[in-house]
């Protein structure tokens, strides 16, 4: 019986491919099969898990990328100020950049953790994949002949698929932007290519310049952390038994020349100033390092000489 | 004071794994012996007993633990936390009555909640507590402070313009003295007090130093000390301090202040004016050596001279000056030896009346998280 309401096209609809979409919907065991790839919506659910972890890992990326951008900023900034002379900028540069130098680490761990999840829901996936086309297969014995055609084209795309989930790597290597930008081009020769790993490696000792002035300011910092803890040692220790205590008032009177409460400001202590000198140290010494590996795959490529 | 141990304690036990978020500065664990000389046999009304004796000498073991850590809300928010507690035992010779061997326990909590409010402001609530108890409290001219607890908090805003920074606060302190049956006059020094501080500090950062100046007014009432008018029966302070001091924090360490005060009461006894300077300094010597050197120097000047004795000595004498000379060593990357010289000058109950104090110490500071 035709519906007086009913679109034309349906009452054109083949009867081979209702039939494999039955096929197929019977072998998924659900009442609706989807369009594309004819998956159960195990499977489908199991796509929109994967996309969405690749467009939150593609954010966390993002962010990464803005946050390199900031303390490439800052890095040249440092290089200027040390260039100027100016010793106050320089002490701001130095602030700025590590300043700019923990949320990069934050922003690594963020993305290193989207990827994992990343990873994961791709092998779920994968694994959805697997079972969806077992069963599939298992289909080809039992169903009819007319529809097998359509049923098999369903399993090559998901095959397909399944290669591809499979063999799509992900994971980020966390490079400086000058390792982004400089890379071989096909049509560099070994000059080229032996100029491109002079650039890197003048970056290389631009950081290693940097590291050293690190180490010196760390020095400078840990031997003021040792008369501070001298310092704070012997004041401690004849206060508490109040042997410093003078008669001009009840013990620990308020309107002490130590500002109440001891802290006016939160302001970095020395343990805090060292720990992010050493986080600053370690991001350029990691850089650095980077920049020198690729410098030196510049100069093997480029004729054997590194 | 025990229970003050058990905490640092159980702070101790705590694994340095949780560092992510609690940074220790300092931990450090002091252990030593010295050896001091006490002379000037004065009369003092807060002490139970009297002996004749003009000189006293008592060898002395010291154990300390000093906690000094941050807890790290985020970037803006932070808790720093210092512990301090101590036991003191005395062997003490020279008396003509009998041998004495006070003991005395120290300790001290102080935590510090501070948030950055912004670009330009800051925010401090604090909070502490300091307690001592003596055992065997002996005469003079051993002169131990008496036990006492004492509880304090406040809050400090802090605004910032460029280098120069102001802050201003209000605080409340209790103190509350432990007296014994045979001296009930320690009661008299039970103390609640609340102020107000308003401060602005100058800072070079390129030039490593910075100064503050500072006025605070304080007011105290003494529930348990009598103001001798039948209108106002107790006594009430109020205090007006102000002051300055400058640091430098560079290749040494150096610290000098000054501060005046003015209190004024309902009972005409204890009105005084006072002026007080301080001085610290923390330099390196040669063999990685360092000195430390604390000075306090103390005037002070009653309007009403009276013909009786005053109360404690440490609060209500006249004149002290005090001076540490510490010369501190590493033997160890966790362990230092230190080698302290100190020196009180000190009037007690009676005016123009002065006790004298050299010590000799020697300790080993240990800092197990090294």
């Amino acid at each position: 019986m035709i519906l007086p309401n009913a679109h034309p096209r349906l009452t054109r609809t083949p009867r081979r491919f209702i039939l494999a979409v039955l096929v197929v919907v019977g072998l998924c065991g659900v009442p609706n099969g989807a369009l594309h790839g004819q998956a159960s919506p195990t499977v489908a659910q199991l796509r929109l898990e994967y996309r969405e972890a690749l467009s939150t890992l593609e954010a966390a990326v993002a962010a990464l990328r803005v946050r390199e951008s900031r303390f490439d900023q800052a890095d040249d900034e440092v290089t200027v100020a040390k260039e100027s002379g100016d010793e106050d900028r320089l002490d701001r540069a130095f602030a700025a950049a590590q300043a700019a130098a923990p949320p990069i680490r934050v922003a690594e761990a963020r993305v290193r953790e989207k990827n994992e999840a990343a990873e994961d829901a791709r092998a779920r996936l994968g694994d959805g994949l697997e079972a969806e086309l077992d069963r599939l297969y298992a289909g080809e014995d039992t169903v009819p002949i007319e529809v097998l055609a359509d049923l098999r084209i369903t399993i090559v795309d998901m095959e397909n698929e399944l290669d591809e989930v499979r063999g799509l790597l992900l994971g980020f290597a966390f490079q400086p932007a000058i390792l982004v930008q400089l890379r071989i081009d096909p049509t560099d020769g070994p000059n080229d290519i032996l100029n491109k790993a002079d650039l890197l490696e003048r970056r290389a000792a631009r950081h290693t310049t940097s590291i050293s002035e690190i180490d010196g300011r760390l020095e400078g910092l840990r031997k003021r952390q040792r008369l501070q803890r001298a310092r704070n040692t012997a004041l401690a220790g004849v206060r508490l038994f109040d042997d410093s205590r003078v008669p001009v008032g009840p013990p620990g009177q308020a309107g002490s020349q130590t500002p109440p409460g001891r802290v006016v400001a939160p302001a970095d202590t020395i343990e805090e100033q060292i720990r992010g000198l050493e986080q600053l140290r370690e991001r350029w010494v990691e850089r650095r390092d980077q920049i020198l590996e690729q410098a030196g795959q510049f100069r093997v490529l480029a004729g054997g000489e590194v | 004071m025990r229970r003050s141990m058990c905490v640092l304690m159980l702070v101790l036990s705590v694994p340095m794994s949780v560092q992510g978020q609690i940074v220790v500065n300092d931990l450090v664990i002091t252990a030593g012996v010295a050896g001091e000389d006490y002379s000037g046999n004065l009369p003092s009304v807060a002490l139970a007993v009297v002996d004749s004796t003009q000189d006293a000498s008592a060898a002395v073991g010291e154990f300390s633990g000093r906690l000094d850590a941050t807890y790290f809300f985020d970037q803006t928010r932070r808790l720093s936390l210092t512990v301090d507690v101590g036991l003191r035992q005395f062997a003490a010779t020279g008396f003509k009555i009998r041998d004495y061997a006070p003991r005395e326990w120290a300790g001290s909590v102080e935590a510090a909640y501070s948030q950055t409010l912004s670009s330009w402001g800051s925010l401090v609530v604090y909070g502490g507590f300091k307690g001592r108890a003596v055992n065997d409290r002996p005469p003079m001219p051993l002169f131990l402070q008496p036990g006492y607890n004492q509880y304090n908090g406040g809050v400090t805003l802090g605004l910032g313009v460029g280098v120069v920074r102001f802050d201003v606060g209000v605080h409340g302190q209790i103190d509350s003295y432990a007296s014994l049956k045979l001296l009930p006059q320690l009661d008299l020094l039970d103390r609640e007090s609340a102020g107000i501080e308003v401060g602005v500090e100058v800072a070079q950062p390129s030039r490593n130093w910075r100064l503050r100046l500072f006025g605070a007014f304080e007011g105290s009432r003494y529930p348990r000390q009598p103001s001798f008018d039948a209108e106002d029966p107790f006594r009430r302070d109020n205090t007006i301090r102000t002051g300055a001091r400058w640091t430098y924090v560079g290749s040494v360490i150096a610290a000098i202040g000054v501060e005046g005060t003015l209190n004024r009461s309902n009972s005409a006894r204890p009105e005084y004016n006072a002026v007080s300077l301080r001085g610290e300094l923390t330099a390196p010597l040669p063999w990685d050596m360092s000195i430390t050197l604390i000075t306090a120097v103390t005037g002070k000047d009653y309007l009403l001279e009276t013909e009786f004795a005053r109360l404690v000595p440490g609060e209500e004498a006249d004149n002290a000056s005090v001076a540490y000379i510490t010369l501190a060593r590493p033997l160890a990357p966790n362990l230092d030896a230190r080698l302290r010289f100190g020196w009180t000058r000190a009037e007690t109950d009676i005016g123009d009346s002065y006790y004298e104090r050299y010590g000799v110490t020697f300790l080993f500071d240990f800092r197990p998280h090294l």
